[in-house]
């Protein structure tokens, strides 16, 4: 992929690419340079994607790792404690966005992706290289964890 | 408010988000200034070069050349640089029509803008089967035998084939040679290298390994017109510059055609060495000379930490009778703080240089983070050397510079944060190498008058 087209293709994904940061960091700022990180690997690594289908899914990786390892510094600065799956009532006290910082990455990752970012279950699947069915199983976890009605089709 | 409203809210809440729209063209900018550092610059003297990178982004061309059709062209392509356009506006320009191919592609070396210090190179490639290719140089002797003792580097990147393109060697420490031998390793920066779409992790402290596949190499036999690489005026001087605390004694200038070297030495008294000194000359007509902003700005002394060489905008086509030196700013490092003490566990230091501060020293995965608050308009706050208790030499391979600290904090305007990575550094103390400890500035700028053609100054 040249230059030109990583342009195109990461200006067509990069409102989408944002707000994934957003709620998985939290923080508008972290966002910020969490995405300018992600598109700098992405373009440093994107002679590597022989198969342009994906960048997509590709470019979503990388910044998913890339919030990843932030969210990790941050947890040893500042107390952002993951929840455990049967603290059921200590999520249903937290404000939404709150409850989905405190799930458990690979459940939090995958309501980020569905429910906000709007990746089809095959996406979603590609993007955490999990089966579809093992998607679809933290998803309803991770809804009944925030008491959320949401079909598993995706969006209200 | 239940929760499928609160979902509701935050998904309008984040549609209203505006992403950053710049974050592609930072990225661009990031790796062609990596690719850019990672180009080999072959110094045979082991001094300090500073070297300032900047993209020559084609800037829209008001000149007219027009007495020489062929040189339209020409002085298109040294827009970058006010001494290069000067010389192709005297015609200053020595022709070289060399052409080699190689299957598809073609490298023309076409014309050359030679002095006593520097060759400026033009070239173009054409291809069919590669819309663009990029270019790795070397420079050997002439017989090709060895390493030329020149450093060199392109001026632009992005060039389209088939259109003119430049790279600059420079011989800070020696005349140019008769002749040089110049190797085009040629790659094509959109070839895809392998077959696997893989995700890239990690926290981004690796360096990044450079390794393009060259699909053609072409050499070439540079021989220089004598009448050109003669070219260059020495004028020595012992003129004093008084800057605060600390005397500077201004010991000559060299008027090569491609820039004008300024030579300073601080005085024996002064308790700080010479790091950076900002200026601009104006000449007895009153033409202003601004030091240069991309390629070799600064050079070193091979015995102490000074910087004792600073390159200008060259006055050699406005045969100048004086001019007049007006200095600004500059870096000092303390004589007796060569190295700065931190205590690591507690994130102390014993003295930190003017305008920066210890923000945190945080261990992970092995190795230590130093992050310093500094001065946004300053390069780097630490060389690349530091040291153990006991005197051992480290290098620092990574550091990052942004406007966020690790924890988030932003920086106040005017300063940003740099963190460098101490790896595999067991101990809880480390002496790091400032790059300076002091700044001066003046209120109005310091001037003193260099006569150019006065008696006891000499020109080769």
């Amino acid at each position: 992929m040249n230059w030109d087209e990583f342009a195109r293709r990461t200006e067509a994904i990069r409102s989408k690419l944002y707000k994934t940061a957003v709620l998985y960091l939290g923080d508008e700022a972290a966002a910020e340079e969490a995405l300018a990180e992600a598109v700098y690997k992405a373009l440093h690594g994107c002679k590597k994607l022989r198969q342009p289908e994906y960048f997509d899914t590709w470019i979503t990786r990388i910044l998913l790792n890339v919030c990843a390892d932030e969210h990790r510094r941050k947890k040893r600065l500042v107390e952002l404690d993951v929840l455990p799956e049967t603290a059921a009532e200590a999520f249903d006290a937290l404000p939404l966005r709150e409850a989905i910082a405190r799930l458990p990455q690979e459940l939090r990752e995958v309501v980020i992706l569905r429910y906000f970012s709007g990746y089809t279950l095959h996406e979603c699947a590609e993007i955490l290289h999990v089966p579809q069915g093992t998607v679809v199983t933290r998803q309803r976890r991770a809804l009944t964890l925030l008491r959320l009605e949401l079909g598993e089709e995706g969006r209200l | 408010m239940n929760r499928n409203e609160e979902y509701r809210q935050l998904l309008q809440e984040l549609d209203a988000l505006e992403a950053p729209k710049d974050c592609v063209a930072r990225a661009m900018r990031r790796e062609r200034r990596r690719k850019y550092l990672l180009r080999p610059v072959i110094s045979a003297a082991a001094v300090f070069v500073l070297f300032v990178a900047l993209v020559n982004l084609s800037s829209p061309v008001a000149y007219a050349c027009s007495r020489v059709p062929g040189l339209r062209e020409l002085a298109q392509a040294v827009t970058f640089s006010r001494s290069l356009t000067d010389a192709v506006d005297n015609d200053y320009v020595q022709p070289i029509n060399l052409s080699e191919t190689n299957g598809d592609i073609t490298v023309k070396v076409e014309y050359l803008i030679v002095d006593q210090r520097s060759v400026t190179v033009f070239y173009r490639i054409e291809s069919e089967c590669y819309p663009h290719l990029e270019v790795d140089p070397i420079v050997h002797s002439a017989d090709g035998t060895a390493p030329a003792p020149c450093s060199y580097g392109p001026n632009e990147w992005d060039v389209p084939n088939g259109e003119l393109r430049s790279l600059t060697i420079n011989f800070p420490y020696q005349d140019v040679p008769d002749a040089l031998q110049l190797v085009f390793h040629l790659y094509d920066p959109n070839h895809r290298q392998d077959e696997a779409p893989e995700p890239i992790s990690g926290s981004g402290w690796a360096d990044p390994v450079y390794d393009p596949e060259y699909v053609a190499d072409f050499t070439f036999l540079l021989e220089f017109d004598p009448y050109f690489t003669a070219q260059g005026k020495h004028f020595t001087f012992d003129e004093p510059l008084v800057l605060g605390d600390q005397t500077l004694h201004i010991t000559g200038v060299d008027v090569y055609p491609s820039y004008l070297n300024l030579t300073v030495v601080g005085d024996d008294n002064n308790s700080a060495w010479l790091r950076s000194l900002k200026f601009y000359l104006v000449t007895n007509r009153g033409e202003r000379f601004d030091m240069l902003s991309n390629g070799i700005v600064a050079t070193g002394s091979p015995d102490t930490p000074e910087m004792i060489g600073y390159r200008a905008d060259s006055t050699y086509f406005y045969r100048a009778k004086s001019i007049t030196l007006y200095a600004i700013s500059a870096e000092w490092l303390d004589k007796a703080h060569e190295t700065i003490h931190i205590d690591l566990n507690n994130a102390h230091a014993d003295t930190m240089p003017q305008g920066s501060s210890l923000y945190s020293c945080r261990r992970e995965d092995g190795r230590w983070i130093v992050t310093v608050l500094e001065r946004s308009d300053a390069a780097q706050t630490f060389m690349q050397d530091y040291f153990d208790a006991e005197g051992n030499r480290y290098e620092i391979h990574s550091w990052t510079s942004g406007q966020y600290a690790l924890d988030g904090v932003t920086a106040p305007e005017g300063f940003s944060y740099g963190s460098i990575a101490l790896n595999d550094y067991p101990y809880d103390e480390v002496w790091l190498t400032p790059r300076y400890t002091e700044l001066w500035t003046a209120e109005r700028p310091v001037s003193v008058t260099l006569e150019l053609d006065q008696a006891g100054n000499h020109s080769k």
